[in-house]
């Protein structure tokens, strides 16, 4: 079982969502509503699966780790991309994927920037898509998947 | 039959002789008071093990606040399936034994008993708490899983002097979905049972039903029950009055003869007057 160094440190810019059930796991963190308004730009959502040994162990953990390693990969790719009006506006991740959406200027930042970011080791190459809604609308429709029902 | 009737001090040390008729009488008392706060010890049994959950919610929450520690997790999560099983079983034993134990108090008042009934259907009736708690009885008795999912989630206010602070809310389901049926639950409840039930307001609702039937008992019982607590109070203080207080803990004994002249039944009496004080039940919460 994976033992996490740390107690998970949520940034207070984010607020979080978790659901654990039986056979499901949803973790998902957005920008506060305040944060999240001003913000204008293209959505672009960057998801990645999870890597075969990757799943297996986070099967043998009951998946109690994955919302560690969402913020492990929201903290790299803060890292990586540091253009200005580029913000992260949501994360989910369960037992297929990690998800992380951001808002940029153009789609073109969030891109190069993530060909100059090494893939972690337990994800798969990642997808990347364009949504075109705003900011508010993505995270307001995304937010559905926190009734435990629909996740 | 030569019989013999008395009361001794624990130690047996100390007797005070009993008639026949005054033993009957301590006898029906003692059975009154033993069935009154058996119903009240039985409803405090449902309100200890809401506590209990309540507590094992609360850590449980903060262990999935800061998902740090996971082997205390997976050790927890059992221990609250545990309780909220204690709980519907709790419950049960309440409930099937609260008509019996009144009728026993009241042997010739037939009319509470059906009172009782009424309440009882009419709290089925009005409650889907009440109805699904009952219905959940076979349901743990037959899987020993009494909830299926939590949901923690946090927020953030800003505090007094508008700082950001984060807020935590941690809750405990049970899924339609999960439960399956209509077999494997009672079929009309099921029906009716939206998708996920908060566990912890249903409780809080069926315990605000057992508060309703719990009072109603006891107010039918208060007449017989302060009746049978004066009398041996005052067999008590007869008791106390002679040898002192030190020798308080009161039995009551019936000798025959015709068993070799050996105890033929002893029970405490004593007891019935201090337990409250043991269990902490003398103030309704």
């Amino acid at each position: 079982m994976t033992k996490q160094k740390k107690p998970l440190q949520l940034p207070i810019e984010y607020e979080s969502n978790d659901i654990i059930s039986i056979n499901y796991r949803h973790f998902s963190l957005w920008l506060r509503e305040d944060l999240l308004t001003p913000l204008s730009g293209v959505v672009t959502e960057i998801e990645f699966e999870w890597s075969d040994s990757a799943k297996q162990d986070n099967f043998n953990s009951h998946l109690d780790s994955i919302a560690h390693y969402a913020l492990e990969i929201m903290d790299s790719i803060n890292g990586t991309l540091r253009a200005e009006n580029c913000k992260i506006i949501y994360c989910e991740v369960n037992k297929f994927a990690c998800s992380v959406s951001l808002v940029a200027p153009l789609p073109q930042v969030v891109y190069q920037g993530l060909q100059s970011m090494p893939c972690p080791e337990r994800f798969a190459l990642p997808q990347m898509t364009n949504h075109d809604v705003s900011a508010t609308e993505f995270v307001a429709d995304r937010r559905k998947k926190c009734n435990p029902k629909i996740a | 039959m030569d019989s013999e009737f008395y009361l001794t001090s624990n130690n047996n040390d100390k007797t005070l002789p009993l008639t026949e008729e005054q033993f009957k009488e301590l006898k029906r008392a003692r059975k009154r008071l033993s069935l009154v706060h058996a119903v009240s010890h039985k409803y405090h049994l449902v309100l200890s093990n809401y506590r209990i959950i309540e507590q094992q919610m609360a850590q449980l929450g903060e262990l999935y606040a800061s998902q740090y520690n996971v082997a205390d997790i997976e050790k927890r999560k059992p221990q609250l399936n545990a309780s909220i099983n204690n709980y519907v079983l709790s419950a049960r034993i309440f409930t099937s034994q609260l008509k019996r134990h009144i009728q026993s108090c009241l042997p010739t008042e037939r009319e509470r008993i059906t009172e009782l009934s009424e309440q009882m259907d009419r709290l089925y009736q009005r409650s889907f708490a009440y109805r699904f708690v009952d219905a959940m009885y076979d349901y743990v008795t037959y899987y020993g899983l009494s909830f299926h999912a939590f949901h923690c989630q946090s927020k953030i206010v800003l505090d007094e002097e508008g700082s950001p602070l984060r807020q935590f809310d941690f809750k405990a389901y049970i899924e339609r979905e999960y439960i399956g049926g209509p077999a494997d639950f009672r079929a009309s409840v099921l029906e009716e049972t939206p998708e996920r039930i908060d566990v912890l307001q249903l409780l809080a609702e069926f315990n605000g039903c057992l508060g309703e039937l719990h009072t109603n008992a006891m107010k039918m019982v208060r007449a017989v029950l302060s009746e049978a607590d004066s009398m041996v109070r005052e067999f008590m203080n007869v008791f106390i009055g002679q040898y002192g207080a030190q020798h308080a803990n009161i039995f009551v004994v019936h000798k025959t003869r015709a068993f070799g002249d050996k105890v033929y039944e002893r029970f405490p009496l004593s007891m019935y007057l201090d337990n409250r004080l043991l269990t902490g039940t003398s103030h309704d919460d």
